[in-house]
């Protein structure tokens, strides 16, 4: 996402009530619906993440609104899913940025040379196949 | 101020949350960044009535039944905002921009909202 450098004031997070200076007149917004569930601490945050499976696949879906697809980084530790964002805010006078990085143990086997990772209107997914399992093998018995 | 319930609004059986917003403004703008990940351009609406703006945007995926939840943490992506923008807003100047499920809307001030420099005689 662009950030236009001709915006004056620092990106801050809102929820409704927290908002600031002659700004409250200007744009009287209604409360909340629900509570906040934002975590500003430092610009990390940390984005939502879900864990599904089917019989095939494990698939991780994490809403990471406003990030690039190349600003956006997978790695696949053993069993572990790591996923790391790095984004900068060009302010006036002054840089800052967003980060995240969050990390999902996977349940069982998987190969990790298939995995594939889409982002697609903010949400990023990743599908890790499922190492196959080991087939039943039938032993003949001999007399 | 609008009259809407504190709670999540149940409709037609969708529920909708409030999203996550941010506000910059310059000497010309207000600019809104509102977060609807999971939305794409045809899901979403934006109005403009009565000095308010409304979005609203829900995703039509839905998970493929065969998946098992094995942990959550997103919320249904059904999202509602409304924000009132009072009289110091050019509404027919609006603009909106869908990208990486960040909505951007653009509003400009109204001529009369903008600073004035008075020259000293």
């Amino acid at each position: 996402m662009e950030i236009n450098m001709k915006y004056l004031t620092r990106r801050q997070p809102t929820n409704g009530r927290q908002l600031w200076g002659d700004f409250d007149s200007f744009f009287n917004a209604p409360p909340p619906f629900l509570p906040s569930f934002f975590d500003w601490n430092n610009d990390v945050y940390r984005p939502a993440i879900d864990l599904f499976e089917d019989e095939a696949s494990y698939i991780v879906h994490a809403e990471v609104p406003g990030f690039d697809r190349k600003e956006i980084t997978v790695e696949l530790e053993k069993d572990r899913l790591i996923l790391k964002g790095l984004r900068k805010l060009n302010d006036d006078d002054e840089s800052s940025e967003v980060s995240f990085h969050r990390s999902v143990t996977l349940p069982d086997a998987i190969k990790s040379d298939k995995v594939n990772a889409k982002y697609e209107n903010g949400v990023l997914t990743v599908t890790i196949p499922k190492a196959e399992a080991l087939k039943p093998v039938q032993i003949e018995v001999k007399s | 101020m609008t009259c809407q319930p504190k709670e999540a609004t149940t409709e037609n059986t969708i529920t909708y949350s409030q999203p996550r917003y941010y506000v910059d403004q310059s000497m010309d703008d207000t600019l809104v960044q509102i977060e609807l990940p999971g939305v794409s351009k045809d899901e979403l609406n934006l109005t403009v009535e009565n000095k308010e703006i409304l979005v609203e945007g829900s995703a039509s995926y839905k998970l493929p039944e065969n998946w098992k939840v094995l942990h959550r943490e997103s919320k249904a992506r059904a999202y509602r905002l409304r924000l009132r923008i009072g009289d110091q807003v050019d509404q027919a100047a609006i603009k909106a921009q869908l990208s990486d499920g960040v909505l951007t809307v653009t509003l400009p001030k109204a001529e009369a909202a903008k600073p004035q420099k008075v020259k000293i005689t």
